[in-house]
């Protein structure tokens, strides 16, 4: 504009100057002069409506220029990302059932090619706040995995509230992508007590990015205490929490953190024989309560989780990490998985309640960048008020899902880029036995270990 | 039988040996990737070490912290250099694919720099007038001792550690005003400055050149001091901090001669030499 501004001046001084010039010449040259002034007036006329295009044209295209930016802007809020788990799976023997390698054999099967996961992910981040809404679709189906929103808050940006379904804020292995793991799928203790793992309620987490508090996270909320897409048959909420910390020693290659998680709630027992029957261990056999119809039963876990990193330079990093829980699950006689209304709000049968407890330890190993290695051990003892004979006993209403099961697993991964991984492992439950629950069913004969090691050959792409 | 199997053994073990001696006379190339306030830094350095290791090839290239360290996650680099300090989403992604928290080298120090045209009026700022220039509350430095002029303002893009340690320590974590116009280099940004009048924009120290420096004061009432070496190694520049290398684990070999060498006399010297400011 400036220098528009300054032609144009410079222009007027022109016709100025030859103005001035013309009065010291002679009235013969006056005439010629005064042709010539004109031809410039007109000159600078003519170049002042060409800029003025110009800068038309130029507020034009700024304009056009901001229009597009703040579009692209836009849409560089929103992210795409998601992962396809491709994997083929072959079994100790026909028909497996008790592996919780991701899913069971048919009767007749040994070996199958299935999809474990395909999901997609859509996030729109503006900064302080999100939108996050993940599919999966899968030989599981298809479903909704993810579909909340979160909010922080702009003076310290230190606390976030989130609604919708999201992971539960309990341990560690639940928020541990399933596409970064270095195994299949969750300990058996996860697969059972946080089924799919998320949950429809809100939750307040607090983090801070910078200063002593850095160190520490806290994340709780409240419930509906049901799978995510079930709806809620009471109006009792769970409560979930976990505080965290972490210590970063970078000097000397190590890092340790860790946290403590609790679990308070209760389910609302449905059943409604004999006024609702709901039964708890009295010794080492389950004692039945009468009259519990819409009674309410514990559910209370406690975990700690601790995850160690340690650089080894020439080979590559290492982990371990190891969480325990314990608490009282209410099930029922025959699952230990959570209690919950069946669809539709049908009864559920009578509430079995459980003292269980259980771990699991990973060794993480990288060698290279390219290549780790990872064993793991997990045990699960569902009802630990039982063991070996007692379970299945006469009497005692205890069953193979009253069983302690233990998993070592092995296997290896092989980062081929960014996007495509390879791993192997192979996973070797262990069942405790009972001859009280021998049978001829060779699938469920609990009298002994079951064959039921289960190796996976899996194909991640991740975007 | 024997003698045919000691022979094979023989021809092995001078393969092997052959293998291990190519594999030892091969040229080791170090990556490195990130930063664009330290890309000159780092390529200065680059071409000294090389023309005295002649066995080793450092590749040099920009695009930003936050390319760098995206690139270190996926291993695709050696080193990232950064402006800033790693965030702890991507310390936990390192911990998620490799099982470390990263290693960090502080390699230089750097006073961020404020950029006026030659012509601007306004010797100093405060970081409140700054912050206030940034998010658009001040839109004219006649607001702030200078001609009555609307502020055109310039920055980085997000993947800039500049850009992020600027909203973080100067915006105080806020965004910018939706007005600045984002530049893919400190560069672009200078050469912007210079041509425009009315401009003010950030960046490394070492970049100051044929622009006009404004100086920087904590507050209204402190004595404003330009990026100098003094005023950063005493920290009375406000706003002045390191720049860094990160690898994914404690660096060995190649990797740990050249680390050594960037924080010796030689490499130091060039720090001083490139417009930043040792660490030592």
């Amino acid at each position: 504009m400036g220098r528009k501004l300054f032609l144009f001046l410079l222009s007027l001084c022109v016709v100025v100057n030859a103005q001035a010039a013309d009065e010291t010449e002679t009235s013969a040259q006056g005439e010629e002069v005064m042709q010539e002034s004109e031809v410039t007036a007109a000159a600078a006329d003519d170049t002042k409506e060409k800029l003025a295009e110009l800068d038309g044209k130029l507020a034009g295209m700024e304009e056009s220029y901001l229009e597009t930016k703040s579009t692209v802007g836009k849409l560089a809020k929103l992210k795409i990302s998601g992962y396809v788990q491709a994997q083929f799976q072959v079994a100790e023997t026909l028909g497996v059932q008790t592996s919780k390698a991701g899913s069971k054999f048919d009767t007749d099967n040994q070996s199958k090619f299935f999809v474990r996961r395909g999901r997609i992910k859509f996030n729109y981040n503006n900064g302080l706040s999100q939108y996050v809404l993940q599919f999966d679709a899968s030989h599981g189906g298809f479903e909704i995995k993810d579909a909340y929103l979160s909010f922080t808050e702009p003076w310290l940006k230190y606390f976030t509230g989130t609604m919708g379904i999201f992971d539960r804020p309990f341990g560690y292995e639940i928020s541990y992508s399933s596409s970064m793991r270095e195994s299949p799928e969750r300990s058996r203790i996860y697969q059972d007590l946080f089924p799919k793992e998320r949950e429809v309620g809100a939750r307040l987490a607090f983090a801070a990015d910078r200063g002593p508090l850095r160190y520490i996270n806290i994340k709780g909320g409240v419930f509906n205490g049901v799978t995510p897409l079930q709806l809620d048959n009471d109006t009792r909420k769970d409560v979930i929490g976990r505080v965290g910390f972490e210590i970063p020693l970078r000097d000397a290659g190590m890092g340790i953190d860790g946290g403590f998680s609790g679990y308070y709630g209760a389910v609302t027992n449905t059943d409604t024989a004999s006024g609702g029957l709901a039964y708890e261990m009295d010794g080492k056999a389950f004692k039945e309560l009468t009259g519990k119809k819409g009674a309410e039963f514990l559910r209370e876990y406690m975990g700690l989780d601790l995850q160690y990193f340690l650089d080894i330079p020439l080979i590559g990093g290492l982990t371990l990490r190891g969480e325990y829980l314990w608490g009282v699950q209410p099930g029922t006689s025959s699952k230990t998985s959570f209690y919950q209304p069946s669809a539709g709000g049908a009864p559920n049968g009578a509430v079995y309640s459980r003292n269980f407890a259980g771990y699991y330890l990973y060794w993480v190993q990288c060698w290279g960048t390219r290549v780790q290695s990872v064993l793991k051990y997990d045990a699960y003892d569902p009802n630990i008020d039982v063991e070996g004979n007692d379970v299945g006993a006469s009497g005692s209403r205890t069953s193979s899902a009253d069983l302690t099961f233990t998993t070592f697993g092995v296997g290896l991964i092989y980062h081929w880029d960014d996007n495509l991984k390879f791993m192997a492992y192979y996973d070797m439950p262990r069942n405790e036995e009972s001859s009280n629950l021998a049978t001829t069913n060779p699938y469920k004969n609990f009298s002994r270990d079951l064959p039921d090691n289960v190796f996976t050959l899996r194909l991640q792409y991740k975007f | 039988m024997k003698k045919r199997i000691l022979n094979q053994i023989r021809v092995i073990a001078v393969a092997l040996a052959g293998i291990m001696l190519f594999v030892a006379a091969a040229k080791k190339t170090i990556t490195i990737k990130g930063s664009d306030t330290l890309v000159i830094l780092a390529q200065r350095w680059a071409e000294k070490y090389m023309a005295s290791h002649s066995d080793v090839v450092i590749q040099v290239t920009g695009g930003g912290s936050g390319v760098g360290i995206s690139a270190l996650i996926n291993g695709t680099t050696d080193f990232a250099n950064a402006s800033r300090e790693m965030k702890k989403s991507e310390i936990d992604k390192l911990k998620q694919r490799y099982n470390t928290l990263g290693n960090e080298i502080k390699v230089a120090k750097d006073g961020i720099t404020l950029y006026a045209n030659a012509a601007n009026a306004v010797d100093e700022l405060s970081l409140a007038q700054i912050k206030a220039i940034y998010l658009a509350e001040i839109t004219n430095w006649r607001d702030v001792g200078g001609d009555d002029a609307p502020i055109v303002l310039y920055g980085r893009e997000n993947s800039s550690g500049t850009y992020v340690y600027f909203r973080d320590n100067v915006l105080d974590g806020n965004d910018y005003s939706a007005t600045m116009q984002s530049l893919p280099g400190t560069a672009a940004v200078v050469n912007a400055v210079v041509k425009d009048k009315n401009g003010i924009g950030y960046g490394g120290a070492a970049y100051a050149e044929g622009i006009k420096v404004i100086k920087v004061k904590k507050d209204a009432s402190s004595p404003g001091y330009a990026p100098t070496a003094a005023s950063v190694k005493s920290n009375q520049y406000p706003i002045a901090r390191y720049l860094y290398m990160y690898s994914r684990s404690k660096p060995t070999g190649a990797m740990k001669a050249y680390v050594d060498w960037i924080l010796g006399p030689e490499g130091q010297e060039l720090v001083t030499k490139v417009g930043y400011f040792p660490v030592k």
